[in-house]
C-alpha cells in the first residue's frame, strides 16, 4: 500500500476515528452502565424476600431472573451469578421473548426494549411473587419494584412499596433508606 | 489559757483535719473507680451502639459501594459531640471513606487503628464494628471515641468531693468549738480549784462535777479525795492540838515540879546556911569561953586541965562533923559544870598536895595512864581527895606504903581503882562503908567523921556511875569507882 | 603607936564580943573598941547619927564587920560604907562565921579588905585579929 495520505483522507481517518472513539465511548458507556446495573440487580436480590409459600423457599431449585426483551446486559450476568447464589440457591439467566415464560421467574428485568409492553408484561406477574426491575422512564408509576436511573452519571434506583406488598415480598428498610425517593 | 487545753484543741482539729483528709480521699478514690468505671462502661455501650447503628445505615450504601452515600451517613456524627471521627474500611482494611473532626487525630489509610482503651489519659479509644448483612461481611467502620467524658467525670468528681471535704470541715470546726469548751471548762474549773486550793491550802474547797463523763467522774472523785484531805487535816489539827495541849501540861508540871525543886534548894540553901552560920556560933563561944577557963585557973590541975581539954576536943569534932554534913549537902545541890578532865593530872596533883604531910613516910605510889573522864572537876577533885587522902591515912601504920591507882576500860565504862596495902577492913561491912558518918575503924585507931566516902559515893552517883570496895583485914583496900562513858 | 584611935567592932552576938574583946584586951586595945550591936546602929555611928550625934569626930582606923545581924547586915553596912568617900578608905574586915561562896566574892567585889571566917578554935582566932588589927594598924595611915 502506498502512503501517499491525502489530506482530506486524513480528516476522515480522524472523524471516523472520533465518531469510532465516541460511539465505543458510549457503548463502553453503555456497557459500564448495565455492568452496574447487573450487579445492582443481583444487590437487590439481597435484600428482598419472597414469600415462604414461593419457590424460592425450596433450595433444591434454582433461582431464576428472566430478562424480557433485548438484553443489555451481555454475559454480565452470567458472569456474576457464576459463584454467586441468590438465597442459597444457584441462579440460572432466562432471556425471555415469549411472557409466558415470565412466571417461571423469581425476578425479572424488563430492557428498555419494551417500553410500551410494561403494563403487559406486570400483568403477567400479578399476584405473583415475581420482582420487577425496569430501567424504563416511569415504570415505577406503572407498578414496577424497582426502577433504575441515571443521576448525574450515577445509577440510582426507587423503590414501589405497593407492587412490594402486592407481590407479598419483602424489602429490607435498608434498601428502602438508600433508595431515592423519586425517578 | 494554759498550754495544755490549747493543744487539746489543737489536737481536735489535727485529728479532724485528718479525718476528713482520709474521707476525702477514701469517697473520692471510691468516686471515681465507680465513676470512672461507670463512664468508661457508658462510653463503650454508646460507641457500640453508634458503631452499629451507622454500620447499619452503611449497610445498604456498602453494599451499592456508594461511597458519597456512606460519607454522608458517617458525616451525621456532626451532631454527636464524643465522636470525634468515623472511618469506614473495606475487608481489607483500606481506607473508603472517613470523617473528622479533629484534624489532630491520624487516620491510616490501610490497617484500623485498635486503641480500646489505651489508658484514662489518652484522647479517644477506637470502636470498630464490622458492617454485615446476611452473613455477608461488606466492610469496617471505625470510631473515634472521645474520653474527655472520663476526664470530665474525674474533675467533677473532685470538685464534689472537696465540695463535701469542705463543708465537713467548716462543721467540723464548729463542732470542736462547741465540743472543746465542753470538755475543757470542767477541765479549767478542776484547775482553778486545784490552783486555789495549793495556794490558800484551804481544803474545804469543792470543785463542780455536772458533766457525765470521765471528766465528770474525775471532778468527783478530786472532790472525794480533797474531802479526805480536809478531814485528814482536821484530824491532823486535832492531834496537834492534843500534842500542844499534852506539851502544855507537861510544861506545866515540869514548871511546877522546877518550882517545886527550886524551893526545896532553896529551903536546904537556907537550912544549910543557918547550920553554917547559927550551928558554928555557939560551938564558937562554947570553945572560946572554955580557952578562958583555961586560962583563968589559978594553979594547974590536972584533972580540970583533962576536962578543958576534953570539952575542947568535943566542939572541935562538932565543927568538923558541922562543916563535913555541910560540904555534903552542898555536893548534893550543886549544879554540876561538866567537861572532859584529865583526870591523871588532878591525881597527881592531889598527891603532890599530900606530899608534905607525908614527907617522913615511905610511900610508893604507882600510877598508870587513866583516859579522861567526863564530869564536874570540882567535884570530881574532892572524890579523889578523899580517896586519895584515905589510903594515905589508913595505910599509915605501914612501913612501906604502896598505893597504886588504875583503871579498867570497858566499851561502856571506865573503871579507876585505888588500891592501898594498907588496914584494909572486914569485907562482911563492905556496905557500910559508903554510909553516912559510917565507920568501920574507931577513932582512936583512924581520926575521920565517916563523910569522906559519903561524899565520894553521893559525887560519882551524881556523874551517873558507882562505887565499890574490896577489902581484906590487915591487906588491905582497893576502892572502885566506875565513870560511864559520855556518848558521843 | 598612936593610942587614941578607935577600931569599931560591929558584932551582935554577945558571946563573941566578949570573946573578941578578950582577945583584944591580950593585947592592950581593948579601950581602943567602940562596939555597935548591929549594922543600923553601925551606920549611925559613922554617919553622926542618933545616938552618936555628939560623938567626937574621928573615923575609926578599922571597921570588924560580923555579916550575919539583925536590921543591916554587915554587907549591906559595907556597900553603904563603901560608897561614902570618906568612909570607903577605912579598911574593912568582916567577921563571919559563913563561907559560902557568894557571900565572900559579894565583900570582895565590895571592896573589903579581909574576909575571915570565924575559926572555932579561940587561938587561931586571936592570932587573925591580931595579925590583922596590927597590920592595919601599924601599917596603914587612916585618914581622920
Amino acid at each position: 500500500m502506498a502512503f501517499r495520505i491525502n489530506m482530506n483522507s486524513t480528516y476522515k481517518y480522524i472523524l471516523v476515528l472520533f465518531v469510532a472513539i465516541s460511539l465505543w465511548q458510549q457503548t463502553t458507556a453503555q456497557t459500564q452502565e448495565y455492568v452496574i446495573k447487573a450487579v445492582f440487580i443481583e444487590r437487590f436480590a439481597r435484600f428482598i424476600e419472597w414469600p415462604i409459600t414461593s419457590k424460592v423457599s425450596d433450595t433444591e431449585k434454582p433461582f431464576i431472573i428472566g430478562v424480557v426483551g433485548i438484553n443489555p446486559f451481555g454475559s454480565e450476568l452470567e458472569k456474576l451469578y457464576k459463584n454467586q447464589t441468590i438465597k442459597n440457591k444457584s441462579v440460572i439467566i432466562i432471556y425471555i421473548l415469549d411472557y409466558k415464560q415470565i412466571e417461571r421467574c423469581d425476578m425479572i428485568y424488563i430492557s428498555k426494549s419494551e417500553q410500551t409492553k410494561v403494563p403487559l408484561i406486570l400483568e403477567y406477574c400479578q399476584n405473583k411473587p415475581i420482582i420487577t426491575i425496569s430501567d424504563i422512564e416511569k415504570s415505577l408509576e406503572m407498578g414496577v419494584h424497582i426502577a433504575m436511573g441515571m443521576q448525574q452519571n450515577k445509577v440510582v434506583f426507587a423503590i414501589n412499596d405497593k407492587a412490594f406488598e402486592k407481590s407479598q415480598c419483602k424489602v429490607d428498610y435498608r434498601l428502602k433508606q438508600y433508595a431515592t425517593q423519586l425517578q | 489559757m494554759t498550754k495544755h487545753i490549747v493543744s487539746i484543741k489543737t489536737k481536735l482539729r489535727r485529728l479532724m483535719l485528718l479525718l476528713v483528709a482520709i474521707e476525702l480521699v477514701i469517697s473520692l478514690s471510691l468516686h471515681l473507680i465507680t465513676d470512672i468505671g461507670k463512664v468508661q462502661n457508658r462510653l463503650q455501650s454508646q460507641s457500640i451502639l453508634y458503631a452499629e447503628l451507622l454500620s447499619e445505615y452503611c449497610i445498604a450504601p456498602m453494599t451499592f459501594n456508594d461511597s458519597a452515600a456512606v460519607y454522608d451517613i458517617i458525616k451525621k456524627v456532626e451532631v454527636i459531640p464524643k465522636l470525634l471521627a468515623v472511618a469506614v474500611y473495606t475487608n481489607t482494611e483500606e481506607l473508603i471513606t472517613l470523617y473528622s473532626k479533629d484534624s489532630l487525630i491520624v487516620i491510616p489509610r490501610k490497617g484500623i487503628e485498635n486503641t480500646n482503651n489505651s489508658g484514662i489519659f489518652s484522647k479517644y479509644f477506637t470502636k470498630t464494628q464490622t458492617i454485615v448483612y446476611n452473613n455477608i461481611q461488606l466492610g469496617i467502620i471505625c470510631l473515634y471515641v472521645s474520653k474527655q467524658e472520663i476526664k470530665e467525670s474525674i474533675i467533677n468528681d473532685i470538685r464534689w468531693s472537696f465540695f463535701v471535704s469542705i463543708i465537713i470541715a467548716i462543721v467540723g470546726i464548729i463542732l470542736i468549738e462547741i465540743f472543746q469548751r465542753k470538755i475543757s471548762n470542767p477541765i479549767i474549773d478542776l484547775l482553778e480549784t486545784i490552783k486555789t486550793i495549793s495556794s490558800t491550802k484551804n481544803f474545804n474547797i469543792r470543785t463542780q462535777s455536772n458533766t457525765n463523763d470521765e471528766i465528770g467522774v474525775l471532778a468527783e472523785k478530786f472532790n472525794e479525795f480533797i474531802e479526805q484531805i480536809q478531814k485528814k487535816q482536821a484530824a491532823e489539827i486535832i492531834a496537834k492540838q492534843e500534842i500542844e495541849n499534852l506539851n502544855k501540861e507537861l510544861e506545866e508540871r515540869v514548871k511546877q515540879r522546877t518550882l517545886q525543886l527550886e524551893q526545896s534548894n532553896k529551903d536546904l540553901e537556907s537550912f544549910a546556911y543557918s547550920v553554917s552560920h547559927d550551928l558554928r556560933a555557939p560551938i564558937r563561944h562554947i570553945d572560946g569561953f572554955t580557952k578562958m577557963l583555961e586560962s583563968k585557973l589559978p594553979e594547974k590541975n590536972e584533972q580540970i586541965q583533962h576536962y578543958i581539954d576534953k570539952i575542947h576536943e568535943s566542939s572541935k569534932n562538932m565543927q568538923n562533923l558541922i562543916s563535913d554534913l555541910l560540904s555534903y549537902s552542898r555536893i548534893g545541890r550543886q549544879e554540876l559544870q561538866m567537861d572532859m578532865i584529865h583526870i591523871q593530872s588532878v591525881i597527881e596533883e592531889i598527891i603532890e598536895t599530900y606530899q608534905q604531910d607525908t614527907q617522913d613516910r615511905s610511900i610508893e605510889w604507882i600510877i598508870h595512864n587513866i583516859p579522861k573522864i567526863y564530869g564536874d572537876i570540882r567535884l570530881i577533885r574532892l572524890a579523889f581527895e578523899n580517896l586519895i587522902s584515905n589510903a594515905i591515912k589508913y595505910t599509915s601504920k605501914k612501913e612501906h606504903a604502896i598505893i597504886e591507882i588504875g583503871c579498867n576500860i570497858t566499851p561502856e565504862t571506865i573503871e579507876i581503882f585505888i588500891q592501898d596495902n594498907g588496914v584494909g577492913f572486914d569485907q562482911t561491912f563492905a556496905d557500910k562503908l559508903f554510909g553516912v558518918f559510917q565507920r568501920l575503924h574507931s577513932d582512936k585507931d583512924f581520926q575521920g567523921t565517916g563523910i569522906g566516902l559519903a561524899n565520894v559515893k553521893r559525887i560519882i552517883q551524881r556523874h551517873g556511875g558507882s562505887v565499890r570496895a574490896e577489902g581484906k583485914e590487915n591487906e588491905g583496900a582497893t576502892f572502885y569507882v566506875t565513870f560511864p562513858k559520855k556518848k558521843k | 603607936m598612936k593610942q587614941t584611935f578607935r577600931i569599931l567592932l560591929v558584932e551582935d552576938n554577945e558571946n563573941d564580943i566578949e570573946l573578941t574583946l578578950e582577945a583584944f584586951t591580950q593585947h592592950g586595945l581593948s579601950e581602943n573598941i567602940d562596939i555597935c550591936r548591929d549594922g543600923a546602929e553601925a551606920l549611925d555611928y559613922l554617919f553622926y547619927k542618933g545616938n552618936f550625934a555628939n560623938r567626937t569626930i574621928e573615923n575609926p582606923i578599922l571597921i570588924l564587920l560580923d555579916n550575919k545581924m539583925p536590921k543591916v547586915t554587915g554587907i549591906e553596912v559595907l556597900k553603904i560604907i563603901k560608897q561614902d568617900n570618906v568612909l570607903k578608905n577605912i579598911p574593912v574586915i568582916m567577921l563571919t562565921s559563913s563561907d559560902i561562896d557568894k557571900d565572900i566574892i559579894e565583900s570582895y567585889n565590895l571592896g573589903v579588905n579581909a574576909y575571915v571566917v570565924k575559926p572555932v578554935d579561940f587561938e587561931e582566932f586571936i592570932e587573925a585579929v591580931k595579925t590583922l588589927g596590927l597590920f592595919w594598924i601599924t601599917l596603914n595611915k587612916v585618914p581622920r
